[in-house]
């Protein structure tokens, strides 16, 4: 969910910074529309560099008074067609016309204060004019209806102190209500992809999904449902693989325990007969000894193919570590075992006093493969050291004998570094493996001083907080 | 009564089995083994023989070996063992659930077997007679039959009674401590054996080791100083180190390991 909040923090920065932008932008625009509209004005007027005023000014010096009354000279005609100019007129003092150019007739030639008010502020009969004062006369001169249009604008002082509040509570409110809305839309998509996060989330817990098809995220839901729906599909013929595999091999070695045990059984008492030839008596021992060793191997791949595919049930209880192996030593030593092996155990102070959940017939079962290994493989007799100590919350039991220790082929197979291990019995090795990776934990096959490979278990530690 | 009398019902479909079983049985010193090889077979025969042991398969033509169990728990007590090819982890655990004896799963020791058969007669006709071990039963295949007291407990010169909690050595008798005691009887009762200091622990203090080694290593010493002529380099009561202590056997001709 933590990624889903990024993705909407990032999702309303974004949005500020884009409103921000596009404010800026037009900022921009307006300000080269103002500029372009400025020279457009110009071009239109015909003298991109003079102004309305410094035209009037123009016009008003070229017109000057003869006897027989005011007149323009042919620069000031040009400069009135130049700037579109459709009509002039000169009005003296009292408000008659005294020049006149291209005039309409239905135009008054005399004009009152009121009128000369009216028109110097809006139009004269629909046409836009500009005045100028000329003496004590007025030059009024008159443009094109369709290419003008006159507003005037009239503020208060009052008002204009007050525009640059105006400005700063128009910023501020703006800001509010786009970081508002931004965070009201990136809350929507937010709750709209919230289900889809879970949905996300519950696939890599490997947990079904099955999401609302409805929506902005219609689409994105019906495929994380498909996804869900393939995946479980799949973990289904895969369990059921499994579970036909597992059963296959409890199945086959339950049919072959019977015929078995006749064999065991019979060879055994082959070997206890007293009238049979030593040869005999020889030949039936050793088939009481290949019956035990398949026996186990029975037992070994029964085990290892459930402990494979999850299908030995845990039976978690709470043990102490040192009471296992001690249990575990004693009982070789109990059962018989031969004067030529001895079997050193060594445990730390602080290895003593903790305590682990686990499954004891399993970790047993690690044990007695790791310590029968040694037994097996040196049939001259060996030291079996048994280390238990404790390292930064992990427990750690360490297994080594005075023998030639682990083939290096084995350590290599049982750590995927070689892949020849069909033609090697490992199996109780790899029981090891499982059995202690069952239980959180890992398997390393250090070498001792001489080089030797031996075992050592790592598991993951609880210390009792037992006060005494 | 003698425990090789004991009348025993085998139970298996697989006739071979079955008749390899009984004779083993028979070998050993059992006389009276009959075998069945169905549920029906096998619940006519318990009832006609009185039997006073089943040995029962699991799988069996005609039902199974569990719904038979029950049967049998219905009419009477009598102790009885599973033997099965079955040997999932469930189905020892429901056999066991139901009150079965032991479960044995094929293929199986015939020492194992034995021993087994041999400590549920035990536990079940016999049960006064466990401090003394095997010696109170007569097999008729050794012969040889040493007779003597569950309370007494010989030690070269030394003579331990449990019942009054002392040792006599050459006319002095000395008491026990409750603990000593204690300590002594869980000893005695798996004498030959490693008892591992847990064990020990257990027995006396019900807790574990941890937090007892300076305990149970002074009661030691004091038990050593009651039953061994020399504490020091004790004789009976031997150290297995890092592991526990073992009681030796009395037997001359052991030769004692080092451990």
């Amino acid at each position: 969910m933590k990624s889903l909040f990024k993705i909407i923090r990032r999702y309303i920065s974004s949005t500020i910074l884009l409103v921000a932008f596009v404010v800026l932008l037009n900022i921009l625009a307006l300000t080269y529309v103002a500029v372009q509209y400025e020279e457009g004005l110009n071009q239109t007027e015909g003298l991109a560099s003079t102004s309305a005023s410094q035209q009037l000014e123009d016009v008003a010096a070229q017109l000057e008074q003869t006897p027989e009354g005011y007149r323009i000279s042919q620069k000031g005609l040009e400069i009135l067609n130049d700037n579109r100019y459709i009509w002039g007129m000169l009005l003296d003092g009292s408000g008659s016309v005294v020049w006149e150019w291209q005039l309409p007739e239905d135009f008054a030639r005399s004009y009152s204060l009121a009128d000369v008010a009216s028109f110097s502020r809006w139009y004269l009969k629909d046409y836009p004019v500009r005045v100028w004062e000329y003496g004590d006369g007025l030059l009024v001169l008159g443009q094109d209806p369709n290419l003008y249009f006159r507003i005037i604008l009239v503020f208060s002082n009052v008002y204009l102190n007050a525009v640059s509040q105006y400005i700063a509570i128009f910023f501020i409110l703006n800001s509010i209500l786009i970081f508002g809305l931004a965070l009201w839309f990136g809350y929507r998509f937010y709750r709209s992809l919230r289900p889809l996060a879970r949905g996300v989330e519950a696939l890599a817990d490997n947990r079904p999904v099955l999401l609302s098809e409805k929506g902005i995220t219609e689409e994105l839901a019906r495929k994380l449902n498909r996804t869900s729906r393939i995946l479980e599909q799949q973990s289904e013929k895969l369990r059921q693989r499994d579970d036909a595999r597992t059963e296959w091999i409890s199945g086959v070695s339950h049919d072959i325990r019977t015929p078995l045990a006749l064999i065991t059984g019979y060879s055994e008492a082959l070997a206890a007969e007293e009238t049979l030839s030593p040869e005999n008596h020889q030949r039936a021992e050793s088939i009481r000894r290949q019956s035990l060793i398949i026996r186990q191997l029975i037992s070994d791949l029964n085990l290892t193919s459930k402990l494979e595919y999850n299908a030995q049930p845990l039976h978690m209880t709470e043990y102490r570590p040192a009471v296992l192996l001690r249990e575990i030593a004693a009982d070789y030593y109990n059962e018989g075992l031969a004067d030529c092996y001895d079997i050193d155990v060594n445990i730390s102070g602080e290895a003593e006093q903790i305590c682990l959940t686990g499954d004891t017939g399993l970790l047993k079962r690690a044990l007695r493969n790791v310590i029968g290994n040694s037994i097996r493989h040196n049939p001259e007799g060996c030291r079996i050291s048994a280390v238990l100590l404790s390292d930064s919350g992990h427990v750690i039991w360490r297994f080594s004998d005075s023998g030639p220790g682990i083939p290096r082929a084995v350590v290599d197979i049982l750590q995927n570094r070689s892949d020849s291990g069909r033609r090697m019995h490992i199996m109780g090795l790899r029981i090891v493996m499982q059995i202690i990776s069952a239980h959180g934990g890992r398997v390393l096959f250090p070498r001792n001083g001489d080089g030797a490979y031996g075992v050592e278990f790592i598991l993951p530690g609880k210390e009792e907080t037992d006060g005494r | 009564m003698n425990l090789y009398d004991s009348r025993i019902l085998l139970i298996d479909d697989n006739i071979e089995l079955a008749d390899m079983v009984r004779d083993m049985l028979r070998r050993n010193g059992y006389v009276n083994v009959s075998c069945s090889h169905t549920c029906e077979q096998g619940m006519r025969m318990f009832r006609e023989e009185q039997s006073q042991l089943v040995i029962l398969d699991i799988m069996l033509p005609d039902g199974d070996g569990f719904t038979l169990f029950r049967k049998i728990r219905d009419i009477s007590d009598v102790p009885i063992l599973f033997l099965s090819a079955k040997d999932e982890d469930n189905d020892r655990l429901f056999g066991l659930g139901l009150g079965a004896d032991d479960y044995i799963t094929k293929p199986f020791l015939s020492q194992e077997l034995l021993l087994r058969v041999n400590a549920v007669l035990k536990r079940t006709y016999f049960s006064s007679a466990r401090m003394s071990g095997d010696s109170l039963f007569s097999a008729p295949s050794s012969g040889s039959s040493s007779s003597g007291d569950p309370d007494v407990l010989i030690l070269g010169e030394h003579r331990i009674s449990f019942a009054e909690a002392s040792v006599t050595f050459r006319g002095k008798t000395t008491a026990f401590t409750a603990k000593e005691l204690q300590l002594l009887k869980k000893l005695a009762q798996n004498r030959g054996s490693i008892v591992t200091f847990d064990a020990l622990c257990m027995a006396v203090w019900g807790d574990s080791y941890y937090g007892y080694e300076n305990t149970l290593m002074v009661h030691i010493r004091h038990l050593r100083e009651k039953i061994e002529d020399d504490p020091s380099s004790p004789k009976w009561l031997l150290t297995a180190r890092g592991l526990g202590y073992r009681l030796k056997k009395e037997e001359k001709t052991e030769n004692e390991k080092p451990v």
